[in-house]
């Protein structure tokens, strides 16, 4: 069996609404694999249900061949979760809160030292959490996750409210623990950084997936390069590339000589989403 | 169950009451009182009763005797008018005026008047009620009937009388307000999230929190102890009172804590639950009433069985209804706490 996750018609309903409607889908083992999808899609509850903090209304999920609504105890023992909100505690040290889930998973002490080297951190582990920076404590809710030493990580937005360089380096650990041979599930709501790191990516759009793929397939099927011609007189003419228009416009002004620079737009993720869900994207990070 | 997992918690929830402002400020709330009514108790022993005595004349003898007497601090004065004023500004415990020949009616066997105003905000003026009468027999050479030796306790052992109440106190602050706090704070910050995508049950969280709060209400409760001066009694029966509230004021934080999403709203929630409560043990004495109602809580069981075990020696046939009370008490709350955590996901 080579699926770390596989998801078959999960639905997760509450009183008045459906907040996951019958989504498929399967992770490959060593692979990462990425919800993409605005605020209150349903990223959040698939992850809560895939990992056994809900039960699904109907349907089927299997965590390492687990299913979640009979195995709970298995699975939990084999994954790891960053969650969206930071939820450490605040008044403890960082020795402290990684030694308490240390022992909720009966790991050794000194897998404590071994997480914060895997994700690069050289910090008093004596200090008060409430000191350290959104960033830090960003890796630190990492470095939990990893105290299992889990086959799965499921990352609920990780570098959402991060700076620019936190962010990097998060993603830099994250592409770490895919060669590694972990199998990481990530939700996020910031484009680029689901095309820079998922090798497979479903687009989440009010509780179903509409379509699923690499990034790389996605925009080739679903997006458009464009061609960019700037004239001298500093006009800039756009058109999607190898079309009849982008032909047209580009021998007009040649012929008039009016060309100062020609650029090439690569389609984005962006573009792919908002052709896919016909909405407007607004990213909060 | 997990025994790791539970002990983890109840490690962990230690560590944070330390850390955190909040909950130390509600935790050591008994152990303060505790500390200050020993204070005061002990700045209290001044057993000089003053009183202020207007001779209206011819009375030497009987005021001679009266400033022979014991703890008795006699004020003579001149005036009706300055005897007032000395009740007033000196906070005498009594104003005694005796009347012209007074000494001379009491000797010959009649009944002679005595204008006595008591001055009930002097915290002697209860001794001087006590002991006015026999003052006056004594001088009249009449003998009471009894012979009574009276003594006034040590005050060391003033202060073991509050234990009880003190221990009610933590056991009913810890059960209903820290407990409450502790696990609504998890699910505000949702730190419960991490610990139940954890191999932790649901199940060892609330093994765990309660063990917490037995542990925290038994630390506290022999810090009490030795804070006023030891313990006396039978500890084991102390120690099940004290094991049974805690289970039961537990029982009740933790369906507070199913109750409340939020910090402030289990605060609000435990506040009302608390004035009960600590009243109607603390009252229970005052009406009939109140002693039926008071019946009805297990505070009063706790209160009244650690003061039994403590200092009436009474042995397993004496505590036993109140201990069966707690239990009844004990089975009645975690059904239904367990009905509500079943039908209530957190």
């Amino acid at each position: 069996m080579n699926e770390a996750i596989s998801v078959e018609n999960l639905s997760k309903a509450y009183e008045d609404f459906e907040a996951v409607k019958s989504i498929s889908f399967s992770v490959e083992k060593g692979t990462i694999f990425g919800l993409l999808g605005q605020n209150g899609a349903g990223k959040s509850t698939t992850i809560k249900m895939l990992t056994c903090q809900f039960l699904p209304t109907s349907g089927s999920a299997y965590i390492s061949g687990f299913n979640v609504q009979t195995n709970a105890a298995e699975i939990k023992k084999r994954i790891g979760v960053v969650f969206e909100s930071q939820n450490l505690y605040e008044e403890l040290s960082v020795y402290e809160n990684l030694n308490f889930f240390r022992c909720l998973y009966g790991a050794p002490k000194e897998k404590i030292d071994e997480v914060l080297q895997v994700i690069g951190m050289k910090i008093n582990k004596k200090g008060k959490l409430k000191t350290f920076s959104k960033g830090m404590k960003q890796k630190i809710m990492i470095a939990r996750a990893l105290l299992s030493d889990p086959e799965i990580l499921f990352l609920d937005e990780p570098t959402s409210g991060l700076d620019p360089s936190s962010a990097r380096e998060i993603r830099k650990a994250i592409i770490n623990f895919k060669e590694q041979g972990k199998t990481i599930l990530i939700t996020t709501h910031n484009m680029e950084e689901a095309d820079f790191l998922c090798d497979k990516l479903a687009i989440i759009h009010r509780g179903s997936i509409i379509v699923q793929e690499t990034p790389k397939n996605l925009k080739k099927k679903y997006g458009e390069d464009i061609i960019q011609i700037e004239t001298v007189t500093g006009e800039i003419h756009e058109a999607p590339m190898n079309t009849k228009n982008s032909i047209e416009i580009f021998r007009k002004l040649s012929e008039k000589n009016q060309i100062r620079f020609v650029h090439s737009k690569e389609a984005t993720m962006e573009d792919v989403f908002i052709k896919l869900t016909g909405g407007r994207w607004t990213d909060a990070s | 169950m997990h025994l790791n997992i539970i002990l983890a918690i109840v490690r962990k929830d230690l560590l944070s009451a330390i850390k955190s402002k909040n909950i130390l400020i509600i935790i050591l709330t008994p152990v303060l009182l505790s500390i200050l009514s020993t204070s005061i108790t002990s700045l209290a022993v001044d057993p000089t009763v003053s009183v202020a005595v207007y001779d209206k004349g011819f009375n030497t003898d009987f005021l001679e005797y009266l400033k022979s007497v014991d703890n008795y601090n006699i004020i003579v004065v001149d005036s009706a008018e300055q005897s007032k004023d000395l009740f007033y500004k000196e906070n005498v415990a009594a104003l005694m005026i005796i009347p012209d020949g007074f000494s001379a009616d009491l000797k010959k066997g009649s009944r002679p008047s005595l204008d006595i105003t008591l001055n009930p905000s002097n915290k002697n003026s209860i001794t001087f009620l006590q002991t006015y009468k026999d003052i006056i027999m004594e001088f009249t050479k009449n003998e009471y009937p009894v012979r009574i030796s009276l003594k006034t306790i040590p005050t060391s052992m003033q202060s073991q009388f509050n234990i009880p109440v003190w221990i009610m106190f933590t056991l009913i602050f810890v059960g209903i307000s820290v407990l409450p706090n502790t696990l609504t704070t998890e699910k505000e910050k949702k730190t419960l999230e991490a610990i139940l995508v954890s191999p932790a049950s649901e199940k060892d969280v609330i093994y765990g929190k309660s063990l917490f709060g037995l542990a925290l209400t038994i630390l506290i409760s022999l810090l009490i102890i030795s804070i006023n001066k030891g313990f006396t009694g039978n500890i084991l029966f102390v120690l099940l009172f004290i094991f049974l509230g805690s289970a039961a004021f537990t029982g009740l934080g933790l369906l507070i804590s199913s109750y409340a999403d939020s910090y402030s709203s289990a605060s609000i929630i435990s506040t009302v639950f608390m004035i009960p409560l600590i009243l109607l043990a603390l009252l229970a004495d005052t009406s009939k009433e109140i002693w039926y109602i008071s019946h009805l809580v297990p505070s009063i069981y706790v209160l009244d069985g650690i003061k039994d075990a403590m200092f009436n020696n009474s042995g397993i046939r004496e505590l036993y209804p109140g201990l069966e009370a707690l239990l009844l008490f004990n089975i009645l709350i975690y059904t239904l706490t367990a009905r509500v955590l079943n039908t209530k996901k957190w």
